[in-house]
């Protein structure tokens, strides 16, 4: 409990930090301009809740601290999918007339990143060794950016095209709308609750799928609808921020060193760590960055993720916990 | 006095796993308050037997039934409350207590929502049971193996399953360990459980069993009292090896 008010209490101080920061003094801040800046804080915050709460179910799932949506492929699958769908709305705009932007991209995200869940799972059930899993995340992540690299390529063709394309690969929630916004809160809302409820279960798989299913799990359910939750967050963040690394990696592991490996609670506690993670982050890209413009936010979790993912990996590596 | 109609029917069972039978058309019939070994050398079938009797496992052939219903007809959760499995060894990992351990096995009785109202009655019913109270806050996986085989044993009652089925549950102990778990499986089939268990050791099959059945390349050799299983002859068969006359089930080393 004492974990979650810390959350909640850094997640306010965040907030407040990024309501009021931007070349535009608090004092000077017109209507028009405060909604601008609510409806990036609004994003940053689905999207940090949802990366970390995907991060604790994949973590769950595969019963391994490494995993993530990150590590595995699922947000360079999601982003894929999210670039096509920004290619196909500016060269094929008849798409947007059977689905609007707003719904399009956040489709494309779960569309791509159900598929490298997809591919995940195969071997998953396959081989049945997390290493192999991890391996062949690394290896998705991989090939899914560099899709994304030829698709960029190609965009460079069209200015406009590829200046989208390059700020969403970068990441930042700068560019959220308030429609974007509006389409990503139920799916994230509803995801949120849907990974709570699979939260004993996933506690009880802890103990690997042989011993779950003699307890009563229902282990391929637990699979199929963990991964659909996971796509669906990883989705929604991708759609609002692009391409920000790390999150559910470092928010999860974080928490969970302090309130052990209880999914309930843990998810309750990432969903507010992580929204505050990455309020914090969007205010540092603001105003680190020396002179006007921001640094990417997926720049700046990627800086703290990188040594902390190194560091993780030495410590569990030590400790014969992989 | 009639005895008890069987709570556990395994007939003509036959599983394939990574695409090799390994078991072929067995069959028995495991009864409340009845202790029952499985006994047999490495690969005989002996885990694959226990998987598939709780369902783990699905048959290519024949069925296990439970109070008359099909094992793979039953939801997982209804599963779990009327047959309880402990492994050889868990595959948890840190983080967690010895009472989070145990309360995995109240999973099936849990809601949607909240805990079934006897949930920590349950939990300390089963830790008391294996003499286990105390480890209650213990990190699991700080525990000695004796106390590890305890605590799954406890979970597995957590269950409140009137079936239990074990695999090898004391292959990793001391002799000290592996008498108290069998004292333990003893008191719980005097409490009206049925026992299915895998053992390697035929010293303890003896000791324990009401019944032992003998496995050999997934085919039964022979089942009945142990008296009437554990023969030269069959040990001889299934082994390969010879047991010293008068000597308990002492073994003679080929060429010594």
């Amino acid at each position: 409990m004492r974990m979650i008010l810390g959350a909640s209490l850094l997640l306010a101080v965040a907030a407040a930090a990024s309501l009021m920061t931007g070349p535009v003094g608090w004092s000077d801040l017109d209507h028009q301009l405060l909604l601008l800046r609510l409806v990036r804080l609004l994003a940053g915050i689905l999207a940090g809740a949802a990366l970390a709460v995907a991060g604790v179910l994949m973590q769950g799932l595969f019963r391994n601290p490494l995993a993530s949506p990150s590590v595995t492929g699922v947000s360079a699958g999601a982003a894929l999918g999210v670039e096509l769908a920004l290619m196909g709305s500016v060269l094929m705009p008849g798409l947007l007339t059977i689905l609007p932007a707003a719904c399009l991209r956040p489709a494309a995200g779960c569309a791509g990143a159900a598929l490298a869940l997809g591919c995940l799972l195969a071997v998953a059930r396959r081989r049945g060794d997390i290493t192999s899993v991890v391996l062949l995340g690394m290896v998705l992540s991989m090939l899914f950016s560099a899709l994304g690299a030829y698709l960029l390529s190609l965009a460079n063709d069209r200015w406009e095209l590829g200046r989208i394309l390059v700020t969403f690969t970068l990441g930042g929630i700068d560019t959220a709308t308030g429609r974007s916004v509006a389409v990503a809160t139920p799916l994230v809302a509803v995801a949120l609750g849907a990974s709570w409820c699979w939260g004993r279960t996933l506690d009880v798989a802890l103990s690997g799928e042989r011993e779950a299913a003699s307890l009563g799990v229902d282990t391929v359910a637990m699979m199929r609808w963990a991964l659909v939750w996971t796509a669906v967050l990883a989705a929604a963040a991708v759609t609002l921020g692009g391409g920000i690394g790390f999150v559910g990696l470092i928010v999860p592991n974080v928490l969970r060193a302090y309130l052990g490996p209880g999914h309930r609670q843990l998810i309750v506690a990432c969903a507010l760590g992580g929204a505050a993670f990455l309020t914090a982050a969007d205010v540092c890209a603001r105003v680190l960055h020396p002179g006007p413009g921001e640094i990417p936010l997926g720049a700046i979790t990627s800086l703290v993720g990188a040594p902390f993912f190194i560091w993780f990996f030495t410590r569990e590596r030590a400790a014969g916990r992989l | 006095m009639n005895a008890p109609g069987p709570v556990l029917t395994i007939e003509a069972l036959s599983v394939v796993r990574a695409g090799r039978e390994v078991l072929h058309g067995i069959s028995l019939s495991l009864r409340a308050g009845q202790v029952q070994v499985l006994i047999g050398p490495n690969g005989s079938g002996k885990s694959s037997l226990a998987m598939a009797a709780c369902g783990l496992l699905p048959p290519a052939a024949g069925a296990v039934t439970v109070g008359g219903v099909a094992i793979t007809r039953l939801a997982p959760r209804m599963r779990a409350r009327l047959v309880a499995y402990v492994p050889q060894r868990s595959e948890l990992g840190s983080g967690l207590s010895v009472e989070q351990v145990v309360a995995m096995g109240r999973f099936a009785h849990d809601g949607a929502w909240g805990r079934d109202a006897s949930h920590h009655q349950a939990i300390r019913e089963a830790l008391m049971q294996v003499d286990a109270l105390e480890l209650a806050r213990r990190p699991f996986t700080e525990l000695s193996g004796g106390e590890t085989q305890r605590v799954l044993i406890a979970r597995a009652l957590a269950t409140s399953a009137s079936i239990l089925i074990l695999d090898e549950p004391s292959s990793a102990l001391d002799v000290a360990h592996r008498l108290g778990i069998l004292r333990l499986l003893r008191r719980l089939a005097g409490a009206g459980k049925a026992v299915l268990v895998a053992l390697h050791d035929l010293t303890e099959a003896t000791q324990l069993a009401d019944q032992v059945v003998l496995l050999h390349a997934g085919r039964i050799l022979a089942q009945g009292s142990p008296q009437e299983v554990i023969s030269p002859g069959n040990v001889r068969s299934a082994y390969g090896v010879t047991l010293l006359p008068g000597a308990g089930y002492g073994y003679a080393l080929d060429g010594c």
